[in-house]
Parts: C-alpha cells; sequence; structure tokens
C-alpha cells in the first residue's frame, strides 16, 4: 500500500516536472550552483588545511648542545622537553649518531670522506629537534630553553621558524578569508535556490490546483496530496547535488597540477588524492545539504500555498 | 444517515448563511434542497463533505459527529460520499477512464481492482464504449455521467449532487435525474441541491426548502414552492 502511493506519488511528480519543463532546469540549475559553491568552500577548507599541516610539519627547532654536556645531562634536558605541554616530539642526535648521519649523507663524495678521514676529532655537536604541536608553541619552547638551568647546555640554536610562521600566517590569513567570502556566496546561493524551489513549488500547485481540488474531492489523504511536490523538490536536489558533484569533479582534477604546485609543491601530498580521501564526505554533504534545503523549501511551499 | 442538529453558520460581516437548520436524511432516501440562490443550499451540500464547519449545532454523518472533524480524518468521510457538482470538475488531459480511476489511485487501490472497478460503474452509467475518449471529445451530459460514475467508485452511502443539472440542456438535465434515481434504486441516499423547478417537481420525492438560511419547508412529497 505504501509503495503503491509512494510510486503513485512519484509519478505525479514526476510528471509536474515535465509539464514546467523549463522551470524545472532552472529550479535545477540553481540547486546545483548553491551545491556546488558548498562543495567548493568545503573542498577549499581541506585543501587550505592540508597545506597548513604541510608547512607546519616542516617546522621544526634544532639546539645544538654544548661539547662539554654529558649524555645523562642531554637525557635529562630531553626528557625535560618532551614534558613541556607545547612539545609534540623531541629527538636526541649524539655527537656519534652526527657524525655517522653526516658520514652517510655524503657517502658519494670522495673528497668530503677523505677530509673526514683525517679529522681526529667529530667536530658535530650532539643536537636536540623540537617538534611542536602547533607553530604558536614554540615561542613558549624556547622560552623555557633560554631559561638559565636550560641555557647553558645549548651552544647554538637554529630558530628558523620566525619565517615559516610568517607563510603559515599568511596561509591562515588566505584560507580563512577564501572560506568567509565562499560561506558568503553559498549562503546567497542557498538562500536563493530555496527562494526558487519555493517559487517553482508554488508554481506547480497553482498549474495543478484543479486536480488538487479533485484529489481532495475524492478523498485523497493529505499526506499523498502533498507528496508529489515534496517528491518533484527532491527530484530538483538530486539532480542539482548530481550536476554539482560532476562539476566539482572535472574541475579538481583539471585544476589539480596548478593546485599541487601552489600549495604542495616539493611534497607527496597530491590534490587528486586529498579528493578521493574526502570524496565520500564531500558527496554526502553535497546531498545533505541539497535534501535539505529541498524538504525546507518544499514543506514551506505546501504548508504555505497548498490548503488541503 | 445525515442529521443536522440547530445548525448555524455565519460569516465574517454577519453574514448568515444557515440558521438553527435542524433536519434528518434517513439511509436509501433522495431528498432535494431547494432555494434560491444565495439561500445555503451550498453551504449546506458543503457541510456534508466537511468543506465547511458549523459556527453552531452538529451535523452527524451515521454516527459520526463531523462538526469538528480533524484535517487527517476528512479523507475517510470523502471516501464515503459520492459528490458531484455543476462544472464537472474533469482533469481535461485524462481519458474519461483515467478521470475515474484517479479516484482510485488517489486513495492507493490496486491496479487490478481499478481495472475491475472502473468498467463496472461506466457501465451503471452507460458510458462503456465511450470510456476511452477525452472529456472534450463528449457531451455535457456524458461529462456528468463519468462525474458520477467518479462519485461512484467508492461505493458511497450517500450521492451528493450540487447543481449537477445547471450546465446541462432539458433532455441532458433530465437524464442525469434518471441516472440518480437509479443510483438511489440500489440504496444509496441521494441528496440533490438544485433550484430547478421542473426537476423537483417531476420527481415527487421529498423537498427540503430553505430561504436566506432558514429551513421553511420539509415535505415528504413535496414540490418547489419559492
Amino acid at each position: 500500500m505504501i509503495l503503491l502511493q509512494a510510486s503513485r506519488a512519484l509519478r505525479f511528480a514526476g510528471q509536474n516536472a515535465r509539464r514546467n519543463l523549463w522551470l524545472s532546469f532552472v529550479t535545477t540549475i540553481i540547486v546545483a550552483v548553491a551545491v556546488f559553491s558548498v562543495s567548493l568552500v568545503a573542498a577549499l577548507n581541506i585543501v587550505g588545511q592540508r597545506a597548513l599541516q604541510t608547512v607546519e610539519q616542516r617546522v621544526d627547532v634544532t639546539l645544538e648542545l654544548k661539547p662539554d654536556v654529558t649524555e645523562d645531562q642531554a637525557q635529562d634536558f630531553l626528557q625535560q622537553l618532551r614534558e613541556q605541554t607545547n612539545v609534540k616530539s623531541a629527538t636526541y642526535l649524539s655527537k656519534d649518531d652526527a657524525f655517522a648521519a653526516f658520514k652517510q649523507t655524503h657517502s658519494a663524495e670522495p673528497n668530503i670522506q677523505e677530509l673526514l678521514a683525517q679529522l681526529t676529532e667529530n667536530p658535530l655537536p650532539a643536537s636536540i629537534t623540537i617538534k611542536a604541536k602547533q607553530v604558536t608553541g614554540y615561542d613558549a619552547i624556547l622560552q623555557f630553553v633560554d631559561q638559565s638551568e636550560n641555557a647553558k647546555y645549548v651552544a647554538d640554536s637554529k630558530r628558523d621558524f620566525k619565517d615559516s610562521q610568517l607563510v603559515i600566517d599568511r596561509l591562515t590569513i588566505i584560507t580563512s578569508r577564501v572560506r568567509d567570502a565562499g560561506i558568503g556566496v553559498s549562503a546567497v546561493f542557498a538562500i536563493l535556490s530555496l527562494i526558487v524551489v519555493i517559487n517553482t513549488i508554488r508554481i506547480a500547485i497553482y498549474t495543478h490546483r484543479e486536480e488538487i481540488g479533485i484529489m481532495r474531492l475524492v478523498g485523497a489523504s493529505n499526506s499523498f496530496i502533498r507528496a508529489p511536490f515534496i517528491l518533484e523538490s527532491l527530484i530538483y536536489s538530486t539532480i542539482g547535488a548530481g550536476l554539482a558533484i560532476l562539476a566539482i569533479v572535472l574541475i579538481w582534477q583539471g585544476s589539480s597540477p596548478a593546485l599541487n604546485t601552489f600549495f604542495f609543491k616539493g611534497t607527496d601530498v597530491n590534490v587528486v588524492g586529498l579528493l578521493n580521501e574526502n570524496f565520500w564526505s564531500i558527496i554526502g554533504l553535497q546531498f545533505l545539504g541539497a535534501i535539505l534545503l529541498s524538504s525546507l523549501s518544499a514543506l514551506f511551499a505546501t504548508r504555505r500555498y497548498l490548503k488541503v | 444517515m445525515i442529521t443536522f442538529e440547530k445548525v448555524s453558520k455565519l460569516y465574517p460581516h454577519d453574514v448568515v448563511a444557515l440558521k438553527d437548520v435542524s433536519v434528518a436524511i434517513e439511509a436509501g432516501e433522495f431528498v432535494s434542497i431547494v432555494g434560491q440562490s444565495g439561500t445555503g443550499k451550498t453551504t449546506f451540500a458543503k457541510m456534508i463533505i466537511a468543506e465547511e464547519h458549523p459556527s453552531e449545532g452538529r451535523v452527524i454523518i451515521g454516527d459520526w459527529d463531523i462538526s469538528h472533524i480533524s484535517l487527517k480524518d476528512v479523507p475517510l468521510l470523502r471516501r464515503q460520499i459520492g459528490v458531484v457538482f455543476q462544472d464537472f470538475k474533469l482533469l481535461p488531459q485524462k481519458t474519461l477512464f483515467e478521470n475515474v480511476a484517479f479516484a482510485l489511485e488517489v486513495a492507493g487501490v490496486t491496479h487490478a481492482k481499478i481495472m475491475q472497478i472502473v468498467p463496472q460503474v461506466f457501465k451503471i452509467v452507460g458510458l462503456e464504449h465511450k470510456q476511452h475518449r477525452f472529456p472534450r471529445e463528449v457531451s455535457g451530459g456524458e461529462q456528468q455521467r463519468t462525474v458520477i460514475a467518479r462519485a461512484l467508485v467508492h461505493r458511497p452511502k450517500i450521492l451528493l449532487a450540487d447543481e449537477p443539472t445547471g450546465n446541462l440542456d432539458a433532455i441532458n438535465a433530465n437524464e442525469i435525474i434518471e441516472l440518480l434515481l437509479k443510483i438511489n434504486s440500489f440504496g444509496t441516499t441521494v441528496v440533490l441541491v438544485t433550484h430547478n423547478r421542473e426537476i423537483v417537481n417531476g420527481l415527487r420525492k421529498r423537498v427540503i426548502t430553505l430561504d436566506h438560511g432558514h429551513l421553511v419547508a420539509d415535505q415528504a412529497t413535496g414540490k418547489y414552492r419559492l
């Protein structure tokens, strides 16, 4: 019974959409644009966040320890650093390990190897490399390092995170501005599509007023009278979301080389890979948004204009 | 079958459509509701199908007090009452068969059942040979007979006909009245709302006369008196 009624309501909804074909087309396009703009904001947000993460991952601070710092002192200092709330990781590299690593790195360069062989003493310092949980945490970590009881261990520190912080700050500003503008544009399109869907349903109700009157007369239930109009709006949103998905996939794939160069040059991050990772959440977001949008507008339109 | 208990219907600006109307129509009766235009006949008819609700009093169909019927129960009521209007209310893009089937489709009746019931009602109204034509391809009388067929598909206990002959010539009008009498002979209660003097006088059935919203006469075998 429910299936039978649902299939008939769907048939009537299809008839409604066909009889006002041009209007249905325009409505679908508006819904598609609204869904697309929301998805674009989501996609840009994903790319922006990943770009920030990539830059953040590259930032670290290396503390070169004084030659007279013993292994025990170094380990104790390392432990204290690891206990700091802002520290994500702290890695100790002993003098010997640093020398071995240097040797390994330059193993293909005979001149350097020859020079190293002539050395009587290891000139490389032991070091601690620190990664903060967030870039803003480095200041606090370095304040801790600069305290007199800690500073006595440190010979030098490579504090080049300030440049990275500038890049991150800029990226954060660009990402949030793009997101804010995107949310604004999406909101405009969402409101526009709400109005267009409401108007389309209103016109459908008007063109079917005779049929609706007869339905009422012969005892059609209120939900059966309303259902075709709600289904009609769902048809628009489903097709609209489908078009938006198609557009975003094509645009994403087409623009991925440029995006890769701009955001992720020199990293192993791939923009198409990012889409694949987030594909179902983007599709889910699109359909959820479209269904929510159409259901809201159809409910409003049928309550406002369909007197059953 | 249909009971009006001290029913009044007041519209804004002190317009009185019905005032203190009390009447009982028994099952199987053929009753004509007569009166001049604006005397409350259509309001009376609309109250039977709950399209209007009384401002005062009670309207009872069978044992069901529909004075303040809920919106969700209205469809259930209307499936028990066949309705015929002056302006036919047929969908022009559907054939006569599809128009009648439509009443069953919206009520959730299966396709097999529809194919069984619709030809039967077309046989009752004598249109079995024209059921696949469009409304524009048949006469006004035949369109009205299709509307009666549509009103019969739910096997209603009550058939309400509001000015069913208003758009028809005398011959077609008589054919429609004959059809209503035939349906009444099967046991269906028929309520005919009309201001056609000849038809009412020719029926020799119960006549309820309304004037300015008041019930002024109720004759068992009456004539048009106004």
